[in-house]
């Protein structure tokens, strides 16, 4: 199988009242390994629902999803459970309702369940924080960090398991020319160092430029809009080196 | 020689492109058309323009060719002052608008006329979409150079490099996905049922 992640003629709709909303009609797409793949459109066309099929979260109506040689469409919930916050993150800016330190918040994903006990949970958590250059904000609580703390804390948060696959909704949006270029190169020298792919959905033409194909819905239908339609055809540009620039280092 | 608010006249192009190296006519006008492929500048801008900026002390003629195409100008130091000025002056003027594709919805009286506006602004949204898609692999071939092991950290020229670069994806971008809510809204108010099924989740 080509790609670590394939989606295959993916269907889904919802029934509200006697109209049936259809999100995604016969979607195929593959993200593969140290590939950025972006969902580029407005609000409420279906980005974020491809993504919660893609990351096992959703079930489609139709097709296939595979996660390397796992079809997650048919695969038994525990074992989704396990793939989902180990070897599969999820990423986004919602932050908790829960009043947790940062250093918590990261690291309670690791030790749900996913055999790390606190204090490696807490460690792992430090690492990743340091990794994203936001060591500093580990005793702060998610409300009084800055938006681009935020960003810089939610990917610390889907980077500490050292996952294979990171999903991320609607993260990069509207940070700007500078920001986005740093979260770009922390992102990309990040998949370079944990080898896994990344899937994101962004409302910004802008957020979309460092992924290496882009996508946009219309009329459910997925369209790449740039890059290469075959994931497996991309050379990745200097193998064996790390793509990795500078890191996004400081808060702001 | 000034331009419309928020425009670049071709004179002052023509005139930038002399500043950074003295130019015959021709190669002038091949390079007015690689750096500013969507400007659209007439093919006749230099050879027009150059002798004007000449006459006006601008430019001077350093060597005439045998035909006037191939007579080459460099910039006098009052074209450099000239230029820099226009550079650095404010520049408070909204831009122009002059699109098409919106005299065309001005105009459109009856339903064929709204479909064929439709399908004229499906196919600028592709021909945008082609554009996002080449500046987006310029980007993408740039930024793996920059990322390269060894490449020198860069100053401030290439940042503005990257910033352009940047700048002309999101535009391209930005109108492709312009031109799909129009036509998409557009294509709804034409036909209801179509504008029904949209994956509006």
């Amino acid at each position: 199988m080509d790609g670590l992640l394939r989606l295959s003629d993916v269907s889904k709709s919802y029934v509200r009242g006697d109209r049936q909303l259809r999100v995604m009609t016969d979607v195929s797409l593959t993200v593969g390994r140290r590939e950025i793949v972006a969902i580029v459109g407005s609000r409420y066309e279906g980005k974020t629902t491809l993504l919660r099929v893609a990351a096992g979260l959703d079930k489609p109506e139709r097709g296939e999803v595979w996660f390397e040689d796992l079809e997650l469409t048919r695969c038994a919930e525990q074992e989704r459970v396990r793939l989902l916050g180990k070897e599969i993150t999820w990423v986004d800016r919602g932050g908790t309702g829960v009043r947790l330190q940062v250093l918590d918040y990261v690291g309670l994903p690791l030790a749900l369940g996913r055999g790390h006990g606190r204090r490696e949970a807490r460690e792992l958590a430090m690492n990743a924080l340091e990794r994203v250059g936001v060591a500093d904000c580990a005793r702060q609580h998610w409300s009084d960090l800055s938006n681009w703390e935020r960003v810089l804390v939610a990917l610390a948060r889907g980077i500490a398991p050292a996952p294979r696959l990171m999903v991320v909704d609607d993260l990069l949006d509207g940070l700007g020319m500078n920001r986005t270029r740093d979260v770009s190169d922390l992102l990309s020298s990040v998949i370079a160092e944990l080898d896994c792919g990344v899937l994101l959905s962004v409302s910004d033409v802008e957020a979309a430029l460092e992924a290496d194909r882009v996508f946009s819905f219309e009329r459910a239908k997925l369209k790449l809009i740039a890059g290469q339609h075959d994931s497996s055809a991309r050379v990745i540009a200097f193998p064996g080196e790390p793509r990795g620039g500078r890191g996004a280092g400081g808060r702001h | 020689m000034r331009a419309r608010g928020g425009e670049l006249s071709a004179s002052m192009a023509v005139l930038g492109l002399v500043i950074d190296q003295p130019d015959s006519v021709s190669g002038v006008s091949r390079r007015l058309a690689d750096r500013f492929p969507h400007a659209r500048f007439a093919r006749n801008s230099a050879h027009n323009n150059l002798p004007s900026l000449h006459r006006q002390g601008l430019v001077r003629l350093i060597a005439e060719g045998e035909q006037r195409s191939l007579d080459r100008y460099e910039a006098t130091q009052k074209g450099r002052d000239r230029f820099r000025q226009s550079l650095r002056e404010s520049s408070v003027a909204v831009p122009a608008v002059r699109d098409a594709m919106r005299a065309r919805l001005e105009h459109v009286s009856d339903e064929a006329d709204l479909l064929a506006v439709i399908a004229a602004i499906g196919e600028q949204e592709q021909a945008c979409r082609a554009e996002y898609a080449a500046a987006h692999g310029r980007l993408r071939a740039a930024e793996r150079a920059r990322r390269a092991p060894g490449a020198s950290a860069g100053d401030w020229r290439d940042a503005v490099r990257r910033a352009l670069m940047v700048d002309e994806a999101v535009l391209w971008g930005t109108r492709a996905q312009r031109m799909q809510r129009l036509r998409e809204s557009l294509r709804a108010e034409a036909d209801p049922e179509l504008g029904q099924d949209r994956g509006d989740v």
